[in-house]
C-alpha cells in the first residue's frame, strides 16, 4: 500500500521499456527520477489517475506535476488518454506533455486541440534526447508552478 | 322585174340573212340566194377592203372571203388576189362587161365577161359572174340595196357572234385542258403517295373518327401478315394487332381524339411479322375538321427504335458499370491511400524508437563503461551511433517523400520570383563560407500548391548551392519563360555537374551520383520534386556535364491550358 500512495510528481506512460530506461536515466541525471511512475499502458495510466482498479486505493486529489504520455500504447492509445484526462473536471487541470517519437502533424494539431499543455517530439540521438527530457522535467517540477500549488 | 316578183325575193333574202347567227353561212347563204335570184352562175364576196388611193389602175391585194357556183373558182377561197380597184368599188352596179377587169381573176381569166357589184356598206364588196351579158330580166341592183344594208348589220352581228363564240370556245378549252392538268397533277400526287405508302420503311397511317383505317404503310400490312395495305383499310387496329399492342395504340389515340393534341415521340412495343417484340417512336397528330375544332381523323408516323434502344440501353449499362468501377476503385484506392497513411505513421513512431535505444545504449555503455572499453571498442560504438543517425535521416526523408504524395493540394496564383527569393534567404545559412551569386531573371506566375512549390525551389537551389560551393565563384540562375500551354521554369548552376548518361537516376528515391564523403544528403531532395511536380501534371529533367554545372528544367501547365 505505502508504494501505490507515495508521492508522485511525475507519471511516465510509455509501453517500450528501452525509451522508458532512457527517460527515466536522463531524469536521474538530473535528480528528478526520485518520484516517477511509471505505467506501461493506457489503461493503466487511466486506472493511475483516476484511482481505479489496481489503484484505487490512490486518491485521486494526489495528482503528479507532469504526465509525459507516450501516444503508440498498447489497449488506449495516448489520444484517448489525452482525451479522457482533458474532459473530466477533476484532472483537466493536471499538465499533460506529449513525448512521442513521431513529428506527424496530424498528432501535434489533434494532441493540441485536446488540450496537451505541450507536444515533444523525442529526438533519436541519446544526447539530444537526455537534453530534452531534463529540460521538459526541469521545466514542469521546478519552473512551472502547477495549479495543486495555488490551492 | 315586176314589183310583185321583188317583194318575194326581199322577203326571201331577208328571212336567209336574218336566219344566220354565223359569218361563214350567212355569207353563203346570201351568194347562193342571190345567184339564185339573179341567175348569175357564179359570185364571190371580199370584206375589209383596203380604202383605195385614188388611183383608177390600181390593183390592191384583197381577201376571197366566200366563194359559190365555180368550183374552180371555189379554190380560191380564203386566198389573197390583187384586183383592180376599178372592180371593186364603185355605187351598185348592174351588169357590167368587162373582161379585163375580170382578168385578175386567175381561174376565172377568160371564162367570165361580165360582172355586177353590189358594195356592202362599210363592209366589203359582193361580185357576181357571169360569161356573156344576161338577156332578159335582169334584176335592178338598187332593189338589192336594203338588202345590203341589212346585210352589213347581219356581217356586224355575225362577226361578233363569232367573237364572242370562239371566246366561249378558247374559255372553255382552256377550262378543259386546266382540269386535264388538273387532274394528271393528282393522279401523278396519288401515285407518288402509294409509292411512298408502299416503299417506305416507317409506319404511316390514318385514320377516321371511328378509328378505322383510311390509309397506311404498307409496312403496316407486312407485320400484320397481310398481302396489302389496302387490305387493312376500313380496318381497326383491334382487328389487326394482337390484343395487348391493340390496347395501347387505341387508348393513346383516344386522348390524341379527346384533347386535340399531338402525342409525340411515344415509344411503344410492336410485334414484327416472325412475332418478334419490337420498339416504335410515335408521332400522332389529330386531324381537325371544318372549323377546326373537332378531331375528325389521327395521322400517324412511326419509326423502328428498338436497335437505337438496345445502342442506349447497352450504353447507359455501360455508363453504370463504369460509374461502380470508378466506385469501386475509388474506394480501392482510398483504403490503399489509408494503409500508405497507416504505413507511414507506423513508420514515423516505431521506426524510430529502436534506434533510439540503440544509439542510447550505445552512449550509456559509453558512459557507464568507458573504463572497461579501449578506443577501438569505442570506435565500434561511435560507427553504430552515426549510423542510427543516418538511418534516422532515412526515415525522415523518406517519410517527408511520402508526405508529398499523400498531403492534399490547394491551388492558387503563385509569384514563383517571391518563392525563389524566399527560398534563398532561407538557405542563407548553408551558404556561409562561400562566393555565391545568385542572379534571378524573370520567372513568370505559376499555380499549384504554393507550400510545395517552395519546396521544390528550397530543394533545387540548396542541391545547386551544395554542388557549386567549391567553386571559387558559385553562380546559380533561376529563370523561366512561358511557351505556348506550358512555363518551362529551371535552376542552373556551375557546380561539380554529372554524367549525362545517369540523367535519369538523379530523381529516384535516395539515389546519389557521389559518395557520401563528398556531398551530405540521401539523395531524395529531387525525387521530392519530381513528385510534386508530377503532381502538378508537369515534367522535370536534367542537362549537365561533369565539372560544367547542372540544370535542373521543370514544366508546369499554364493557365491558358488548364482553362482548356
Amino acid at each position: 500500500m505505502d508504494e501505490t500512495v507515495k508521492e508522485v510528481e511525475i507519471l511516465l506512460v510509455e509501453d517500450n521499456p528501452t525509451d522508458a530506461e532512457l527517460c527515466l536515466r536522463a531524469l536521474k541525471k538530473n535528480n528528478l527520477a526520485n518520484k516517477v511512475e511509471w505505467v506501461k499502458d493506457g489503461s493503466e495510466a487511466l486506472e493511475f489517475i483516476f484511482a481505479t482498479g489496481a489503484y484505487s486505493a490512490r486518491t485521486p486529489i494526489d495528482v503528479p506535476k507532469v504526465i509525459l504520455l507516450d501516444l503508440r500504447l498498447p489497449k488506449v492509445d495516448g489520444m484517448e488518454v489525452l482525451r479522457r484526462i482533458k474532459l473530466d473536471e477533476r484532472t483537466r487541470s493536471i499538465p499533460v506533455v506529449v513525448m512521442t517519437s513521431s513529428k506527424e502533424d496530424r498528432d501535434v494539431v489533434e494532441s493540441y486541440r485536446l488540450g496537451v499543455n505541450s507536444f515533444i517530439s523525442k529526438p533519436i540521438e541519446f544526447d539530444e534526447f537526455v537534453k530534452t527530457v531534463s529540460e521538459v522535467g526541469l521545466y514542469w517540477l521546478l519552473v512551472n508552478l502547477p495549479p495543486r500549488m495555488v490551492k | 322585174m315586176p314589183r310583185d316578183d321583188i317583194l318575194p325575193i326581199l322577203y326571201e333574202m331577208a328571212l336567209v340573212i336574218g336566219g344566220e347567227i354565223s359569218l361563214k353561212p350567212l355569207l353563203t347563204r346570201t351568194l347562193q340566194r342571190l345567184l339564185y335570184h339573179t341567175s348569175f352562175p357564179a359570185g364571190f364576196i371580199c370584206l375589209d377592203l383596203p380604202l383605195p388611193s385614188g388611183d383608177e389602175n390600181e390593183i390592191q391585194s384583197v381577201k376571197i372571203d366566200a366563194v359559190i357556183g365555180d368550183y374552180e373558182l371555189v379554190e380560191l377561197k380564203g386566198t389573197v388576189l390583187p384586183l383592180p380597184v376599178a372592180l371593186l368599188y364603185g355605187e351598185a352596179l348592174s351588169v357590167v362587161e368587162d373582161a379585163h377587169l375580170l382578168s385578175g381573176i386567175p381561174v376565172a381569166c377568160g371564162r367570165y365577161h361580165a360582172y355586177l357589184r353590189l358594195p356592202i356598206k362599210d363592209c366589203g364588196v359582193i361580185i357576181l359572174l357571169a360569161q356573156k351579158m344576161p338577156e332578159n330580166n335582169l334584176p335592178l341592183t338598187q332593189m338589192f340595196l336594203p338588202v345590203m344594208e341589212n346585210l352589213a348589220k347581219a356581217i356586224r352581228l355575225c362577226r361578233q357572234n363569232d367573237a364572242h363564240n370562239s371566246e366561249l370556245i378558247s374559255t372553255r378549252e382552256h377550262e378543259t385542258s386546266e382540269r386535264k392538268r388538273a387532274e394528271m397533277e393528282l393522279r401523278e400526287l396519288n401515285k407518288d403517295f402509294i409509292t411512298l405508302l408502299e416503299n417506305t420503311g416507317d409506319f404511316i397511317s390514318f385514320k377516321d373518327r371511328d378509328s378505322r383505317i383510311r390509309f397506311c404503310s404498307q409496312t403496316l400490312a407486312r407485320i400484320t401478315g397481310h398481302a396489302s395495305w389496302r387490305d387493312l383499310t376500313g380496318k381497326c387496329d383491334q382487328e389487326i394487332f394482337p390484343e395487348d399492342t391493340a390496347r395501347i395504340y387505341y387508348e393513346e389515340e383516344q386522348s390524341v381524339f379527346l384533347q386535340g393534341k399531338p402525342l409525340l415521340n411515344k415509344t411503344d412495343p410492336y410485334y414484327d411479322e416472325n412475332g418478334k417484340l419490337r420498339w416504335l417512336s410515335s408521332n400522332k397528330w389529330p386531324v381537325l375538321g371544318d372549323g377546326q375544332k373537332t378531331v375528325v381523323g389521327i395521322f400517324g408516323i412511326g419509326r423502328d427504335v428498338t436497335e437505337l434502344r438496345e445502342a442506349e440501353r447497352k450504353v447507359s449499362e455501360l455508363n453504370r458499370d463504369l460509374e461502380s468501377r470508378v466506385v469501386e476503385r475509388t474506394r480501392q484506392l482510398e483504403v490503399a491511400n489509408n494503409e500508405l497513411e497507416a504505413f507511414s505513421y507506423s513508420v514515423s513512431h516505431d521506426l524510430r524508437t529502436p534506434l533510439r535505444a540503440i544509439d542510447g545504449f550505445s552512449q550509456m555503455l559509453l558512459d557507464d563503461y568507458s573504463g572497461k572499453l579501449d578506443d577501438e571498442g569505442k570506435r565500434l560504438l561511435n560507427v553504430v551511433r552515426d549510423n542510427t543517425q543516418k538511418m534516422a535521416h532515412l526515415i525522415d526523408d523518406i517519410l517527408r517523400f511520402s508526405r508529398t504524395s499523400r498531403l492534399e493540394m490547394t491551388f492558387s496564383e503563385i509569384n514563383m520570383e517571391k518563392e525563389v527569393r524566399e527560398a534563398v534567404d532561407e538557405l542563407q545559412p548553408s551558404v556561409k563560407g562561400c562566393n555565391l551569386q545568385v542572379e534571378i531573371e524573370h520567372i513568370p506566375p505559376a499555380r499549384g500548391d504554393r507550400a510545395m512549390m517552395h519546396q521544390v525551389f528550397v530543394n533545387l537551389l540548396a542541391n545547386a548551392i551544395k554542388f557549386s560551393r567549391s567553386c571559387e565563384l558559385a553562380r546559380i540562375s533561376v529563370g523561366g519563360t512561358a511557351e505556348g500551354n506550358e512555363n518551362v521554369y529551371y535552376v542552373k548552376d556551375n557546380g561539380v555537374g554529372f554524367d549525362m548518361q545517369f540523367a535519369d537516376k538523379l530523381f529516384g528515391v535516395f539515389q546519389r551520383l557521389h559518395g557520401a564523403s563528398e556531398f551530405e544528403g540521401t539523395g531524395i531532395g529531387l525525387a521530392i520534386v519530381k513528385r510534386i511536380i508530377i503532381r502538378h501534371g508537369g515534367r522535370v529533367w536534367a542537362e549537365g556535364k561533369v565539372n560544367e554545372g547542372a540544370t535542373i528544367y521543370f514544366v508546369l501547365p499554364n493557365e491558358e491550358q488548364e482553362h482548356g
